[in-house]
């Protein structure tokens, strides 16, 4: 059977952790900042 | 001339930025390559081509578009004259304005065929039909390019007729009203959608018991276990950078085109980068979690090799309604799935029309209104070469040299006007005004020296690899080659006609433009 090995599990989590550490990063900089584009 | 529009909100900004980005790519092209090229160990070289080429284009296609709003610029041509004063600068330009352009005459009828699915999974249209080679019959029967369940093209035709409706009255309404507010409703819409079904795929197990083999566990061992060894191989580094280019729709002028609405101290850097993350938690979170893992639960990982050998649409298209009729509630999973594409698809492809309708309304003085109805019926007549010529490759052809080869040709033009014809030193400057965040010396340099010289790489593998052998018809069947060779003729009669537009606008504008002056 074709199983989800131990680099696996690392390398998925490893991406999936990074890419939503980066969204909320960068929206939670977003929202606690200048919302609204400066007139 | 109308007043040039503004963004409204940051959110509606950057919502527009990432559902430009966000396309069919995410959740069909990127699983694929990935489970294609070592699995997990493809994340390694991804990421490079991310940080080395990606966040840099980014950031120098939002920093090119907002220079050039400052001159009521929003499309290349006129952005590459404010940033280096001469002659040849708005030709090279017109790369930007030809790309966009001739990807929305295919996009469309790509985009409609998801919308035309949504309709059958929610009529149960499909839902008789067993195997993947009569699926295959019904999907290129409903193309028109093949017999089967459909007689003729009125079913594709009529939701060509909607896709292109609606995506004109979101133009027609123009900025903040129409792609703002549209990207606010598509977006999130979208986001749930994709979480839906991501969590759905875990909820599915192992559907046969008789083979507990296939499972969506099978699915992500096959998309993510590592293959070191393949890391040695060049391929898959320039595929992986491939994949990066596609995935963010750098390369197209389109990213130029919105940043052009922003006003002139707006920050760039972390919208930018908000942006760039946003669709790459679509592309590696969802659209990894859908397609290929569900499709390894239901045809093993043997059949899943083949199916996505035999490309991106035939995994969207083909498999996933074989596996919808074989689930409960498989009816409203398939429009969901086939919706989710949808809205992927709209969100770019408006974007597709902006730089266009941009550039006959600041340098022919058309109304919005006006720009907006000569565009849809400029691509609405030659979307019909598509349609009617499918079957011969017309598409194909369009999408390698428009959507595949012109796309690094702009990014390295790109990148060599910002960083080296306007000068790094006023690149870097224009950049970081009014940013958010720091962004870290090292950039400077990647952008002057590592991205032209990575872009300057992919565009000569890509040469040698692809171009030359399509250039050549290789492997073209007889009767397709007058249609390739009138799909050609076609590229080149709309860029030649680009030319001559801007020749005229400048030659009727050009005294115009006196770059010391900012205008917003």
């Amino acid at each position: 059977m074709n199983e989800l090995t131990i680099e696996g599990i690392i390398f998925v989590s490893l991406a999936w952790s990074s890419v939503t550490a980066l969204v909320v990063f960068c929206f939670w900089k977003v929202m606690r900042g200048k919302r609204e584009l400066k007139k | 001339m109308e007043n040039r529009e503004q963004w409204g909100s940051r959110i509606g900004l950057i919502l527009a930025m990432a559902g430009n980005a966000v396309g069919l790519g995410n959740f069909l092209r990127f699983p694929v390559k990935a489970a294609q090229n070592g699995g997990g160990a493809f994340m390694i070289p991804y990421f490079v081509a991310f940080v080395l080429l990606a966040i840099p284009l980014m950031w120098i296609e939002w920093s090119i578009g907002r220079h050039g709003g400052k001159y009521k610029h929003g499309s290349l041509p006129g952005m590459f004259d404010s940033m280096w004063q001469h002659s040849i600068s708005k030709y090279l330009g017109v790369f930007g304005l030809f790309v966009s352009t001739i990807i929305i005459i295919y996009y469309t009828y790509i985009e409609s065929w998801t919308l035309g699915f949504s309709f059958f999974s929610i009529t149960g249209e499909y839902f008789g039909i067993d195997d993947m080679t009569h699926m295959k019959s019904f999907l290129t029967s409903y193309q028109g390019a093949g017999e089967g369940h459909f007689t003729d093209i009125w079913p594709a035709y009529i939701f060509l007729l909607i896709t292109m409706a609606c995506n004109f009255y979101v133009l027609g309404k123009g900025i903040t009203k129409g792609i703002e507010k549209f990207a606010k409703i598509a977006m999130p819409l979208l986001l749930f959608f994709g979480i839906f079904l991501t969590i759905w795929v875990f909820t599915i197990g192992t559907p046969d018991a008789a083979n507990p083999e296939n499972s969506v566990m099978s699915g992500f061992a096959f998309i993510w276990n590592p293959n070191f060894s393949e890391l040695s191989n060049s391929k898959i580094w320039l595929e992986a950078a491939g994949q990066v280019f596609f995935t963010l729709s750098v390369g197209m002028g389109t990213l130029h085109a919105y940043a052009s609405y922003l006003r002139k101290d707006n920050d760039i850097a972390l919208s930018g980068l908000a942006t760039a993350s946003l669709n790459e938690f679509v592309e590696i979170v969802i659209g990894a979690s859908i397609a290929i893992p569900i499709a390894v639960a239901f045809f093993g990982v043997d059949m899943t090799k083949v199916i996505a050998e035999a490309g991106s649409y035939d995994l969207g298209f083909v498999s996933m309604p074989i596996i919808f009729k074989q689930i409960p509630m498989g009816k409203i999973v398939g429009f969901m799935w086939f919706f989710l594409l949808f809205f992927a698809g709209i969100t770019s492809s408006v974007a597709m029309a902006q730089p266009l309708i941009s550039f006959l309304k600041e340098q022919f003085n058309f109304s919005h209104k006006k720009s907006t109805i000569i565009v849809g019926s400029l691509i609405f007549i030659s979307v019909h070469l598509v349609v009617f010529f499918l079957k011969y490759g017309f598409l194909d052809e369009m999408d390698y040299w428009a959507g595949t080869f012109s796309l690094v040709i702009v990014a390295l033009l790109e990148v060599i006007v910002f960083a080296w014809m306007f000068g790094m030193d006023n690149a870097w400057a224009e950049l970081n005004h009014g940013s958010d965040i720091k962004i870290p010396r090292l950039f400077y340099y990647i952008i002057k020296y590592v991205t032209p010289i990575y872009l300057f790489f992919i565009l000569i593998f890509w040469t040698i690899q692809e171009a030359v052998p399509t250039l050549l018809l290789d492997g073209v069947a007889e009767e397709a080659v007058p249609f390739r060779w009138l799909a050609r003729g076609f590229l080149v009669a709309v860029f030649a006609a680009l030319c001559y537009m801007v020749k005229i606008a400048w030659d009727r504008n050009g005294h115009k433009y006196d770059y010391r002056k900012e205008t917003n």
